[in-house]
């Protein structure tokens, strides 16, 4: 059996291998220390970064749905200048790429985290978040209109010098047309899909489940629809993808390297499966090596129709 | 490191009124957990249901491959409802020991009271066990809606001094378990008082009322504290708490609790489900 090469390139960024963990689902890192060794992760995006820290939104912030689950966080986090003093430096001794989620609520704000980003010790990339759908402004606003989107990756892009990675919202009618904005506006690499807006209501009480009323679903109940749009997003641009969406294994990923990605985001499944991230790298290596599979990136796009 | 796997269940047992001690084949777990730590477990082998569900450990025991963790559970959902329904030999998820246990209570002289409402009972034939061997003489006032809510009494070691209430005033006082607790504080003198402490475990109606008659007597006390959780471990941001004098943010119950000092929550700023 011979060694798989499961090292990737998406443009401007190097990934050991192409198993990152998503932003809000693996706090800054750390917090997983007990359950794997943070070195075997190709990258890690932390929790969505605003200028000010955020307390997030009043509870219950998630429900359980049919194989997924709802959140309105709201974006609680410790702020840009509180992670560069405390959280980032603590990632310094792990091999692996750091990638920091941007979050504002205006133009200017995600500008200014950006800047402060500039020439930090450990950081990899930048990604941008244009799609919460938790918060009353920012956030998705800027991801479903490409006009105001474009704009914004243009003036972040001339503020930053890292790979530059702008995470899509599905809510959207055609997915294509937000992917052509973003590169066009500067973006080295697409990240999709965030989570689809929804909601829960509690019959009983004829209310809402969540606080916030709406909130975005993940989990393996999106994985269908993510994949379609990575696949869309792969035949509208050509930048290389971070696909993401209910990937619960290594043969979810293939899946969505099949699809177009060039590398994966795992998400709600490190709330079940803390350790599961490493495992996804190891089993990965074993499906190349029983398929044949030389290189992981010969993957990507490779899908038979 | 934290244990983070399958496990087997040993032993189902229903206990009636819909509360079950689940008996789990988990060594790793068994041997590092102290009172008030939980675990999260997983029913099934799909993605639904998806999320592990907290437990609290209710006791240690011994199983053919060393220590077990029994979980004494209410089943009050999807989770807690496949949960009862599995036969020895099942496998569920694992994660834990986790959150931060019941600190003890540093003065060998100290009067303590374990108060417990309905299911809230979990955490304490652990913490009595732990308290005794060190010395401890723990008082158990346990409050439920009516004698059959009552379960798990059995699970406490021998020695541990019991009084119960009921709503309904099917068995022990008739009334809430705070008012058992406040008139044993009332009757110490103030001296003693002050050097007492409660360890405290319900439905948060009855946290807030114990957490006042802690307040008021100016006793020690320690809460437990409950909430739906997506990990256990800190990261979803789901179980959030508002704390007294922290306007600006949460403290989040799975690693900064489940227990926290008495007087350190905000009850007013927690909504009524």
């Amino acid at each position: 059996m011979s060694a798989v090469d499961l090292t990737v390139k998406l443009g401007p960024l190097t990934l050991k291998n192409p198993v990152v963990t998503a932003s809000g689902t693996f706090g800054y890192g750390t917090e997983f220390s007990p359950f794997l060794d943070l070195s075997t992760l190709g990258g890690i995006v932390v929790k969505g970064l605003s200028l000010r820290p955020r307390r997030g939104n009043e509870p219950p912030r998630i429900c359980e749905t049919p194989s997924g689950m709802l959140n309105a966080i709201g974006l609680q986090n410790v702020g840009v200048d509180a992670f560069l003093q405390e959280k980032l430096p603590a990632l310094l001794p792990f091999d692996t790429a750091v990638l920091a989620n941007v979050y504002g609520e205006r133009e200017e704000e995600y500008v200014q985290v950006c800047e402060r980003l500039e020439g930090a010790r450990g950081l990899a990339g930048i990604e941008l978040n244009v799609s919460c759908p938790n918060t009353s402004r920012g956030g998705m606003q800027f991801g479903v209109d490409p006009v105001t989107l474009e704009r914004l990756v243009a003036a972040v892009r001339r503020v930053t010098s890292l790979p530059l990675i702008v995470k899509l919202s599905p809510n959207v009618t055609d997915i294509g047309e937000p992917a052509r904005a973003a590169v066009a506006g500067g973006a080295d690499i697409l990240s999709l899909v965030n989570t689809f807006t929804g909601m829960g209501i509690d019959a009983e009480s004829r209310r809402p489940v969540l606080n916030n009323v709406v909130g975005g679903l993940s989990g393996p109940a999106i994985k269908p629809l993510a994949l379609y749009m990575v696949h869309r997003v792969a035949k509208a641009v050509d930048v290389p993808i971070m696909g993401m969406g209910g990937i619960m294994n290594a043969v979810d990923a293939v899946e969505f390297f099949l699809a177009g990605a060039a590398a994966v985001q795992i998400g709600t499944s490190n709330f079940l499966n803390p350790g599961g991230a490493a495992t996804m790298v190891r089993d990965l290596e074993q499906w190349c090596s029983r398929h044949q599979v030389e290189k992981v990136r010969d993957l990507t796009g490779g899908l038979r129709t | 490191m934290i244990f983070s796997g399958p496990v087997s269940l040993l032993e189902n047992l229903d206990l009636g009124h819909d509360n079950f001690l689940a008996v789990l084949d988990a060594p790793e777990v068994g041997a590092s957990t102290e009172p008030a730590q939980f675990v999260m477990v997983r029913v099934g082998e799909g993605t639904d249901p998806l999320l592990g569900r907290p437990f609290s450990v209710a006791r240690i025991g011994e199983g053919p491959n060393g220590a077990t963790v029994q979980l004494l559970y209410k089943v009050v959902g999807r989770g807690t409802g496949i949960l009862a329904g599995l036969q020895p030999g099942a496998r569920v998820s694992m994660v834990g020991p986790l959150g931060r246990p019941f600190p003890p209570p540093e003065d060998p002289q100290a009067p303590v009271y374990l108060v417990a409402g309905g299911i809230g009972i979990a955490p304490f034939p652990l913490l009595s066990a732990r308290l005794l061997a060190a010395g401890y003489h723990p008082r158990l006032l346990y409050g439920a809606r009516s004698r059959g809510d009552l379960v798990g009494r059995d699970l406490f070691p021998p020695g541990i001094e019991m009084e119960v209430a009921t709503d309904d005033g099917s068995a022990g006082h008739a009334g809430f378990v705070t008012q058992l607790l406040d008139r044993h504080l009332a009757a110490l003198d103030s001296r003693t008082r002050r050097r007492a402490i409660a360890y405290v475990c319900g439905p948060t109606p009855m946290m807030a009322a114990t957490d006042a008659v802690l307040s008021r007597h100016e006793a020690r006390g320690h809460l437990s504290l409950e909430s739906f959780m997506g990990c256990g471990f800190g990261v979803c941001l789901s179980c959030v708490v508002p704390r007294v004098g922290q306007a600006t943010g949460y403290a989040r119950i799975c690693v900064h609790g489940p227990t926290f000092p008495a007087g350190s929550i905000d009850w007013q700023r927690i909504q009524p489900l």
